[in-house]
């Protein structure tokens, strides 16, 4: 039961751990957002990706259709849906222009940030939009000088698959490439995700592969709380 | 600093066992007053920061989600800060930051505990292999390290009695605390009950539910009555290092020295009209007044014997009553902050300090291991430190 509900109507309800993420998956689904095929076929994709990922919880080549004969856990998520809880920490550094540069090759400087809330309470926000990820992702962009559209790849704080296309649609993506590194759906240790999401963008600016990244971390219940990172590389 | 940074709003609750109200209204009872006070309306604030203490004191985690309808925070940025009992000083600071760095002009920092809604001690009695199951609490961890300052400063025990007399007579002065004592004697501190050898009963902090809130703005947004920051600091050390001094916390010294530095105050006691200090058992007022630099290591009891910490006397320490006559831990920090801004803003109603121009706010967390502090002013600080 999640624990971080409004104690006095909520926390009594004892919803059940990923219910109301179900809630939200199924709203996703009749808005045509997604589909359980299309949520399958993304756990599919990140966990092909995490085979490269040393570091990821899970990792394999599974076959959609097989994760469709498995039961839900709250319908329509099935185990498969709901990013798996683990151990890890992570640090990242921050450092200023000139000492950036003397320490790293090709630093990912950090070119806007900004995070947003939404209301607590679930009944009262359209849960197939994510109104705080859209407002941090236009006052992020504005720092940046460029949009959260124009990036290469995108590492996003999904606790759930169909969050993919909530915050896909709140971000305005235009063809990058999301969660390189498998991203929460191949492991997720709980408060270092969103850190974790924003050293693995970084990494993708260091070593060449990106030149501009959006790292996204989220907090809450049905992504109430969001934070986007625009990154940069140069020369 | 970068940008002159200014208190122009101050909220807080009744300090009490709180049962008749929610979690979420007793923190807008602050808020609102706080916003009030600021002329300020939600669409003016650009960002919020949450102090509160462990999840484990009242039960619900990452409050900052529950409770954002309740601080207005919808749509904006919201961060919650985490540092033991210091969490309100650190809050108030993270607050100014924001504002110092250009990222926000008008900041709501909120805080607030509700513990007649948890089990405190409970909470903070760690289990193997931290500590002995003793379920002793905050008392049993600090009682030694008070005995080892009574033996190396040779304080008589009646420091202990007086502070707690003071505390619980200023408090009679402020309606919003919790511990209303106007006929206690140094006899009845005395004589109450041992709790953790020397710490007395009437020497301890309550147990209390209550809510603070300020509105923390950039120097163009300061128009009223504001109390100016002159210097704000805060330092961290270990909990476990057996060479460390937690008696006099390095971390606390340096904290303090670099608060005096950015304000230019090279004599704090002369130069300081009032201060308000996280003293949650009698014994912690001398201790820090040695700490961050009152009094000179070992003579911080002479000033209680002296009568110079009462409300009277030339140094008044915690007009308000104090972490002794109300500790909601969550919002105490930050109803030190707080109440050293009233102070020089002439606004703290009958414990005002005749004339306080520029006062202490300080806060302790953990096992003595976070310190925050600031000096406020009535006066716009002369120089960008």
């Amino acid at each position: 039961m999640p624990a971080q509900l409004d104690p006095y109507f909520l926390t009594p309800l004892s919803p059940h751990r990923d219910a109301i993420a179900g809630l939200q998956a199924r709203v996703a689904i009749e808005a045509g957002l997604t589909s359980e095929q299309g949520m399958a076929e993304v756990v599919a994709r990140c966990l092909d990706a995490a085979t490269d990922n040393p570091l990821a919880q899970r990792s394999g080549q599974v076959d959609v259709a097989r994760l469709l004969d498995a039961p839900y856990v709250t319908s329509p998520l099935r185990e498969h849906d709901v990013a798996p809880v683990g151990d890890a920490a992570a640090v990242v550094i921050l450092a200023a222009d000139d000492v950036a540069r003397r320490l790293a090759q090709r630093p990912a400087w950090l070119r806007g940030l900004d995070h947003r809330m939404d209301t607590h309470y679930p009944g009262a926000r359209d849960l197939t939009t994510s109104p705080s990820t859209r407002r941090a992702a236009s006052k992020s962009g504005e720092l940046a000088g460029f949009s959260t559209s124009d990036v290469d790849i995108v590492e996003l704080h999904t606790e759930y698959s169909h969050q993919e296309a909530i915050l896909a649609n709140a971000l305005g993506l235009n063809g990058a490439a999301i969660n390189p590194s498998g991203g929460p759906l191949a492991g997720r240790p709980v408060t270092a995700t969103g850190l974790i999401r924003i050293g693995e963008a970084a990494r993708r600016i260091s070593d060449g592969s990106a030149d501009r990244a959006l790292a996204h971390a989220t907090s809450g219940q049905a992504l109430q709380q969001n934070l986007v990172c625009l990154l940069e590389g140069d020369g | 600093m970068s940008r002159r940074v200014a208190v122009t709003g101050v909220g807080q609750s009744k300090q009490a066992k709180r049962r008749e109200v929610s979690i979420g209204a007793m923190v807008r009872e602050a808020v609102t007053d706080a916003m009030a006070d600021a002329e300020l309306t939600f669409a003016d604030i650009d960002a919020v920061v949450l102090s509160k203490t462990p999840d484990l004191f009242d039960g619900v985690m990452n409050p900052e989600l529950y409770l954002a309808d309740a601080m207005g925070a919808v749509g904006l940025p919201v961060t919650r800060v985490f540092t033991g009992g210091s969490v309100g000083g650190h809050a108030a600071i993270y607050g100014a930051h924001l504002v110092q760095a250009g990222l926000a002009e008008r900041v709501l920092v909120v805080a607030y505990s509700k513990e007649s809604e948890g089990n405190f001690t409970w909470a903070l009695s760690r289990g193997l292999p931290f500590s002995a199951p003793l379920g002793a609490g905050a008392g049993g961890h600090f009682a030694p390290v008070i005995r080892e300052y009574i033996q190396r400063s040779n304080a008589p025990e009646h420091i202990g009695w007086q502070v707690a007399v003071n505390h619980r007579l200023n408090a009679v002065r402020n309606p919003y605390a919790h511990v209303h004592r106007p006929d206690i004697t140094v006899e009845e501190v005395r004589d109450s009950r041992m709790l953790w050898d020397p710490i007395r009963y009437l020497e301890s902090c309550p147990s209390s539910d209550g809510s603070c809130a300020i509105v923390v703005t950039a120097e163009e947004h300061a128009r009223h009555t504001p109390a100016w920051v002159h210097g704000m600091a805060w330092r961290t050390e270990t909990g476990h290092f057996a060479g460390r001094d937690e008696v006099n916390p390095r971390a606390g010294r340096e904290c303090a020295e670099d608060a005096y530095r950015q304000a230019g105050i090279d004599d704090p006691a002369a130069q300081v009209d009032v201060a308000e200090l996280y003293i949650p058992y009698s014994w912690y007022e001398p201790i820090w007044l040695e700490n961050i630099g009152l009094a000179d290591e070992g003579s911080g009891w002479k000033l209680v014997d002296d009568g110079r910490t009462a409300f009277d006397g030339d140094l008044p320490i915690n007009p308000s009553g104090g972490v002794l006559s109300g500790n909601p831990t969550g919002a105490t920090g930050l109803l030190r902050f707080a109440e050293a801004a009233l102070q020089v803003r002439g606004l703290a109603g009958e414990h005002q300090i005749d004339g306080a121009r520029r006062a202490i706010g300080h806060a302790m967390g953990g096992a003595s291991q976070f310190h925050a502090l600031w000096v406020v002013g009535s006066e716009k600080p002369e120089a960008v430190r």
